[in-house]
């Protein structure tokens, strides 16, 4: 019975919070249950967090948690009197789909195993483990192993030692799971977002990812890329349904899942940076629409900043650098290398991609100048500009990096480009 | 009556699927679990370690560290690493280096370690887990 209970806390919250989200209407059906059910695995991981620095029992956490999922629960069934979910609808498209997430599993499967890939396991499992071990959790932060990334951000980490402190057992199904929902997770978002602005643009956008087999194969890796990848996803699926309308709590779950991102990698620091100074710039006339969403970014700014100040050491690339920095800038032969391994990496692996832009490019031009786009592109060229200063060999370091740092982007640059493309607004 | 017909096929068509989709899905998350077909191996090799070398205090880095395809044997290397003797040094008076993540070839062992027992073999990669012991000199 105490191991259902974390699992069916976070069920239940994830009910309440899809159900409060039919309060929205520009938030599509398909797509509430899935957002609330990350938001309330997040919530959640940070309750195991909490739980274990403050040395409390989880498992009286879950109760907490579920009977105040509970509540919450009878409160909005009182405020609308209407169950939560609606019998699902059968089309065609949602057939192909379904056809579609069937294909992309099987692309998933061979590359799935037992503790994933070596970086799964020395950093995101293995973190997980200290957490699992909480006795000895800030034994993570011993220089005796620095080489397993102690200062990357715990999301992944806890999600997965919450489900093992949940079962009680360090079990290899975990995260191979985990991956799986996760992977789940962007697939099904993408799909039912585009799917808002045109029936065919979800279908595309399937079709899309199943044209680029590596991004299944990236998140049977168990990493957390597509983790990030996912949280971009959303954020900008938000921030678009706001741009229709700036509905308080849509505007403030932008905020929410934007900082958010910043808890799933280091890289995802630098895009809540990019996106939070876009959004707050492209709203600066709607003071209301900003004051929500800063009030979404207080929980996961204050979160990363505890665990950046007080907990995590120092980042190996940015201590890394010192007086070279400017030579590497300098080094056109560096910025070649970096330059010429884009752009094998993009032609092997995103080719679909690459044949999406021009077109959009070509009939919907004001795409690119959006906000979306422009953080999306600056996420980019920081990544470029992380090649060129990496303190490790260069080489090694984007063969290693460069094909997982272009998934993270991969759903959010589908999401932009079909979004302007099928989109009746003539204005994009 | 015609687009009731069309409507009760693509419920069975999309009903069809998601059983196809969660059996798929279910028989790799079975087969996940059974790969390796030695759990109690598995459980038997961490709980022999630990109970006879309760009182290592170091673990010989491997000046190589596993590649990606190793992730059984990197598991085993990386599940003691939370040990908090392991990681405080505490224990000084050992003669007995835990866990050495090996290379294919124990030619490279650093100088002043003999290999006094392997723990775990790897078929195919030759990936190895070795218990090392200090050279007699070296003690």
């Amino acid at each position: 019975m105490s191991m259902l209970v974390p699992f069916l806390s976070i069920m239940l919250l994830s009910v309440a919070i899809g159900w409060w989200l039919t309060t929205v209407p520009v938030i599509p059906q398909a797509i509430r249950l899935p957002i609330g059910f990350i938001a309330s695995v997040v919530l959640h991981s940070l309750l195991f967090d909490m739980s274990v620095i403050l040395g409390l029992s989880f498992e009286a956490c879950s109760w907490a948690s579920a009977i105040f999922s509970v509540f919450l629960l009878i409160r909005l069934y009182r405020l609308f009197d209407r169950p939560p979910l609606r019998a699902p609808s059968f089309s065609l498209a949602h057939s192909a789909a379904l056809g579609l997430i069937y294909y992309l599993s099987t692309e998933f499967i061979p590359h799935s195993g037992r503790w994933g890939r070596w970086d799964a396991r020395a950093i995101w499992t293995m973190h997980a483990s200290f957490l699992f071990h909480a006795d000895h959790w800030r034994n993570l932060f011993s220089p005796a192993i620095s080489w397993t990334h102690a200062d990357y951000p715990l999301m992944l980490s806890s999600i997965v030692a919450m489900c093992w402190r949940a079962m009680d057992k360090e079990t290899a199904i975990v995260p191979c799971v985990i991956a799986y929902i996760i992977f789940l997770m962007g697939v099904v978002i993408l799909y039912g977002a585009l799917t808002r602005v045109h029936r065919l643009a979800g279908i595309t956008a399937l079709c899309l990812l199943a044209l680029t087999p590596l991004y299944a194969k990236i998140a049977a890796y168990q990493g957390a890329d597509t983790l990030t990848g996912l949280f971009i996803l959303v954020t900008l699926v938000l921030s678009v349904l706001s741009d229709t309308r700036p509905y308080g709590l849509v505007v403030f779950l932008t905020g929410w899942f934007c900082g958010f991102t910043g808890w799933t990698k280091n890289e995802g620091i630098a895009f809540a940076v990019i996106f939070s100074g876009l959004f707050l710039w492209h709203h600066r006339h709607k003071g209301t629409a900003n004051a929500f969403f800063i009030a979404g970014l207080v929980l996961p700014v204050a979160v990363v900043s505890c665990f950046k100040i007080f907990l995590a050491p120092s980042n190996d690339i940015i201590e890394g650098q010192g007086m070279e920095a400017a030579n590497k800038l300098l080094d056109v032969a560096r910025h070649k290398t970096i330059l010429n391994f884009f752009l094998k990496t993009s032609l092997d692996c995103y080719l679909s991609l690459l044949m999406l832009a021009p077109v959009v490019f070509v009939i919907r031009f004001k795409t690119w100048r959006t906000y979306q786009m422009a953080a999306l592109l600056l996420l980019l060229v920081t990544y470029y500009f992380t090649f060129v200063l990496t303190p490790r060999n260069l080489t090694w370091h984007l063969e290693t990096a460069a094909e997982r740092l272009f998934i993270q982007l991969l759903p959010g640059f589908l999401f932009v480009l079909l979004n302007a493309l099928f989109s009746r607004n003539k204005a994009l | 009556m015609r687009k009731g017909g069309i409507n009760i096929l693509l419920s069975i068509c999309f009903v069809a699927i998601l059983i196809a989709l969660c059996r798929l899905m279910l028989a790799h998350f079975q087969d996940v679990h059974h790969t390796f077909d030695g759990l109690d191996e598995e459980a038997r090799i961490l709980r022999d370690i630990r109970q006879h070398y309760p009182k290592a205090s170091e673990l010989a880095f491997a000046t190589n560290l596993p590649d990606e395809e190793s992730s059984q044997a990197a598991y085993y290397y990386t599940q003691f690493l939370w040990c908090p003797d392991i990681l405080s040094g505490q224990i000084k008076d050992h003669d007995t280096i835990l866990l050495y993540h090996s290379f294919a070839s124990r030619d490279s062992l650093p100088s002043g370690l003999k290999a006094s027992d392997t723990l775990f073999s790897e078929s195919g990669t030759g990936y190895e887990l070795l218990l090392l012991s200090k050279t007699s000199k070296d003690k």
